[in-house]
């Protein structure tokens, strides 16, 4: 978010390929619902999220417009922009970089949701909504770090806008309502203790990550991160090429997602996992579709593998697992392959 | 600034999976006004907010008027027209949800996450049809006619009764159980995103179809007559259900005629009343804590769907012959649209006897007994208790309302102020001035609320006499069985164990509740009880602790046979001092459980005594065995 400080390029971090992966996914296909990333402190968990914006590709946005409304989309318009509209206003289109918007756990509710303008009224006597964070995040991704010690009503206002993708705002003297759909990236030590269910289940993918142990890896991070604080500038310059690569990777598979074909074989890998892993509810069906579309569409194929299906259903489903309390389920990758076998 | 109701969602009422009995429950709310409460149950991602959302369609001359979690009292209920105060200085009534509500449908995603004071005084305004505000100058009442229909996420093992009793009607959704199943609400989510949806049209003009049905039915309930008969089955079933009050009774007879008009008739059946039955009072009977044979799942049949019914209700001539049972389900017999579990069989001949009536119903919710206690167990994350809240005194939580400022340096509620401050306006404005002028009087200031965090903090004595007796394996059975009939996310665990070598704090209180029962199993053993120590080490780590957590309720859990063998002074008696420490040791606002961990013959009477000296309840080891003792622990 911050323009002073330069961040340690995403196509540098060592390893972690599945916290990567998941992460782009999930700018591919918004709709598969964020990430949850759990993991020790020390494991580049924040440092991967904040520097995605180092290559986030641009997106058409409506000129003016303070919830960054997709021109594509005419239905999900704001109601300024509906009314800029009746007005027989022509909207603008210009194009703007995604962007990760920040969280910080300290966030009170009414700059989260939004609230009253208060200069306005004072001014003028005439209410008026003053937008909050979940504005900023339309179309965005909303980065929570520590996402586990938000504090419930917090967390409460969140679910509220990813489950319907609008922010409704009912209270202090407002009733407003804009479009809030976007990308949730979450990230905690468990150690903290867990999420709530309800929370959790609002995650598309989840990954755990674990510091490197080889010794060979450990040096390679320690080095490149001394050579990145030596001249960050430098370092990001000398890495451009990568990151310009990895945008046009991601415009790539977005043009192709529409065409990734969602076969039969497709519903049968993701409805037997479902039904192997005991899932609740129909959320990580769906999931695994997106996710292995997305997966395809990012390799530059149309076509959804089981290799797709295996490479993602650890991120689906880890943290869908329905266990019971003071028991300890690992998840087995294995299983999955077992299960898809026999299709 | 204007606000739309909420979008209604495009997915068609029709083309949601199954869950016949949750859709004739829709319908029924649709039709029949004097029911005002639809609750859904489910766990995730069972459609619950889809079908909820999907109600439009078949009621297309009403819009759903969402209720956000953190909605505050004013903009629910109504409050000063802030503008036109300003503007003229007329105080009148603005805006409000329930204002917007009447007529149409209010909705409560997550209903158990809402401050239970606000839900109780929305529910007690709808059932009433009236709202009264009395707040901010304003009196005023207004009409809200409005049908409640909420949601509810089942991992959320507790919710209110006293809310529970208000919904009229509650269903749980379920998913099907074959894989089959899984893939056509795959293909039919997918197919519905895309935008492309080829058998959306038919979905759509089911809807239509359905739109037409209530709109008739909805003609047709003035002249349904329910006789006598019928209202006596009705209250004998809920006598047999040990269902509480008369709402259960009342909601039944309403739904029951609800479900004959949308049949096109005038008098409501046995069936009716059955069926009614299953919709109205699943949440409000007695479960009895019976333990049932395990069965297999497949054996308990998907039965008949009750909303296909409306449709092929001629074609089910054949079907309304065979005999009122649960019939086991053959892939053959069910429609991919009327996989519905636990639901009733087929309709059976028109005149039941009455004992016929309750025991089909009887034995209708034995099966849903069933199958619930397969999921009776508690999981990761389930919350079985009551949420806590309290006043913050730190301006961090969730604001509430707002009260006249008292302090020098005050948490502002801009809103409440401007509020305070609009009808005298016109007074204090000097001609040709705009904005809004404040004074000290109108100063207000913000009341918020946390949620109160429960933090247990086990002492432990782990003295060798306690491993000699094989009684560790049993402490923690206990521990575990009393965490988790309190399980709730956002409790803290901690655990202290003393011995003579060590009085450890092994475990910081911490929200990783699942830690403890690892460390517990590495415990070490000592010689040894210093118990007086133990309390003044506690005493100085929590004293500390909860100066620097104020929003926790901490609750101390002593596990001790009492057999203190050290003092600090050694003049003294081991367990005399020990007592004299509990009977003086104050930590204010901690509450004291003290567990018999001792055994048979060894066992004395010093951990009783040590719990009436701190004041704390007291239980035996081996009674916190059973997991309905183990709550007990907990009940204030």
């Amino acid at each position: 978010m911050s323009d002073e400080k330069i961040l340690f390029p995403f196509t540098r971090i060592v390893k972690q390929e599945k916290m990567k992966r998941a992460l782009l996914l999930n700018v591919v296909d918004p709709g598969i619902g964020g990430v949850l990333i759990k993991g020790e402190k020390g494991t580049a968990k924040s440092t991967a999220v904040r520097s995605m914006e180092q290559f986030l590709p641009a997106r058409p946005v409506v000129k003016g417009c303070a919830y960054h409304c997709d021109p594509r989309f005419p239905k999900r318009f704001c109601a300024d922009c509906l009314e800029r509209i009746a007005n027989g206003e022509k909207l603008e289109t210009v194009m703007a970089p995604m962007k990760v918007v920040e969280l910080p756990l300290s966030a009170t509710e009414d700059r989260v949701s939004g609230t009253l303008d208060l200069e306005h009224v004072l001014k003028t006597g005439k209410k008026k909504f003053e937008p909050g964070v979940l504005a900023q995040a339309n179309g965005n991704i909303l980065y929570v770090d520590e996402i586990n010690l938000l504090d419930d009503h917090i967390v409460d206002l969140l679910l509220d806008s990813a489950a319907m993708g609008v922010n409704y705002v009912e209270r202090e003297g407002v009733s407003f309502s804009h479009p809030a759909k976007f990308v949730l990236v979450g990230t905690m030590n468990p150690e903290e203790g867990n999420l709530r269910p309800q929370l959790l289940d609002r995650f598309g993918l989840s990954v755990e990550v674990e510091s490197e142990d080889e010794i060979n890896t450990r040096m390679e991070v320690v080095k490149r991160r001394i050579t990145f604080d030596a001249d960050p500038e430098a370092y990001v310059a000398d890495c451009q090429s990568e990151l310009d690569a990895l945008t046009k990777q991601i415009v790539l598979a977005r043009e192709l997602l529409p065409q990734v074909a969602v076969d039969d074989d497709a519903v049968r890998m993701a409805a037997t996992l479902s039904m192997r892993f005991n899932m609740e509810g129909h959320r990580a069906d769906i999931t695994l579709i997106r996710a292995a579309r997305a997966n395809a569409a990012l390799d530059g194929r149309t076509n959804i593998t089981k290799t797709d299906m295996t490479e993602i259903a650890s991120l689906v489903l880890a943290h869908r697992i329905k266990r019971k309390a003071f028991e300890k389920t690992v998840f087995d990758d294995a299983e999955v392959r077992t299960c898809l076998s026999k299709l | 600034m204007s606000v739309e109701a909420v979008k209604p969602s495009r997915y068609p009422f029709t083309g949601i999976y199954g869950n016949g009995s949750a859709k004739t429950a829709v319908l029924c709310a649709c039709v029949n006004p004097h029911l005002k409460g639809l609750l859904i149950r489910g766990s995730s991602g069972t459609a619950k907010t889809v079908l909820a959302r999907s109600v439009c369609n078949i009621d297309p001359g009403r819009t759903i008027v969402n209720v956000p979690l953190n909605v505050t009292d004013e903009q629910l209920f109504g409050s000063i027209d802030l503008e036109a105060a300003i503007e003229t200085g007329a105080v009148e009534l603005g805006d409000s949800l329930l204002h917007r509500a009447d007529r149409n449908f209010l909705y409560l995603d997550d209903a158990d996450l809402f401050d239970p004071r606000t839900l109780t005084a929305l529910m007690d305004a709808v059932l009433d049809g009236n709202v009264r505000v009395e707040r901010e100058n304003i009196s005023a009442t207004y009409r809200c006619q409005t049908t409640v229909i909420a949601s509810v996420n089942s991992s959320r093992k507790y919710i209110d009764p006293h809310v529970m009793d208000c919904f009229d009607l509650c269903v749980t959704m379920r998913c099907p159980e074959n894989v089959e199943g899984r893939e056509e609400i795959i293909r039919r989510n997918l197919s519905f995103e895309e935008g492309d949806f080829p058998e959306g049209e038919n979905f759509l003009k089911n809807d239509t179809e359905y739109a037409v049905k209530v709109a008739k039915a909805k003609v047709l309930l003035p002249q349904v007559k329910i006789a006598q008969v019928r209202l006596k089955e009705i209250a004998r079933l809920c006598k047999k259900l040990e269902v509480k009050g008369c709402r259960g009774a009342i909601a039944t007879a309403e739904t029951a005629k609800a479900i004959a008009a949308l049949e096109g008739r005038k008098a409501v059946s046995t069936d009716d009343a059955v069926r009614a039955a299953m919709l109205c009072l699943d949440h409000r009977r007695v479960v009895k804590n019976k333990h049932h044979e395990k069965k297999l799942y497949s054996a308990l049949g998907s039965g008949e769907n009750e909303f296909h019914y409306f449709i092929n209700h001629d074609k089910d001539e054949k079907a309304k012959q065979s005999k009122p049972q649960l019939v086991p389900a053959t892939d053959a017999q069910v429609s991919p649209d009327s996989v519905v579990p636990m639901d009733l069989a087929p309709p059976g001949t028109q005149e039941l006897k009455l004992d016929d009536v309750v025991s089909k119903v009887g034995q209708t919710f034995d099966v849903i007994d069933l199958v619930e206690s397969e999921g009776g167990e508690f999981y990761a994350g389930d919350e079985v208790a009551k949420r806590q809240y309290r006043i913050s005194k730190d301006r961090r939580g969730q604001y509430i309302k707002a009260r006249l400022s008292s302090s020098k340096n005050p948490d502002i509620a801009f809103d409440a102020t401007v509020r305070a401050a609009a009808p005298y306006q016109i007074k204090r404005r000097t001609p040709g001035e705009t904005g809004v002028r404040l004074e000290k009087q109108d100063l207000r200031e913000k009341v918020r609320e946390k949620h109160v965090t429960s933090t247990f903090l086990f002492l432990l004595d782990n003295s060798g006499s306690l491993i000699i007796r094989n009684r560790m394996t049993a402490v923690k059975a206990a521990i575990i069985s009393m965490l988790k009939t309190h399980y709730v996310k956002r409790d803290r665990v901690g655990l202290m164990t003393f011995n003579e070598e060590h009085i450890d704090l092994a475990l910081p209180p911490t929200r990783a509740v699942d830690q403890l029962s690892d460390i517990i199993d590495k415990l070490a053993v000592g010689q040894g009880t210093p118990l007086s120590e133990a309390f003044i080490k506690l005493n100085d780590y929590i004293v500390p602790y909860m100066l620097k957590h104020p929003d926790e309720q901490i609750h101390i859990v002593l596990l001790t046979d009492g057999k203190a063998t050290v003092a600090l002074d050694s003049n003294k008696d081991p367990v005399k001092e020990a007592l004299g420490i509990a009977e003086n040791l104050n930590i204010p606002g901690a509450d004291w459980i003290v567990i018999d961990t001792g055994l048979g013959f060894t066992k004395c009477d010093t951990p009783k005594d040590l719990a009436k000296a701190l004041r704390g309840k007291f239980f035996l080891l081996d009674d916190l065995k059973a997991e309905d003792k183990a709550a007990e622990v907990w009940h204030q």
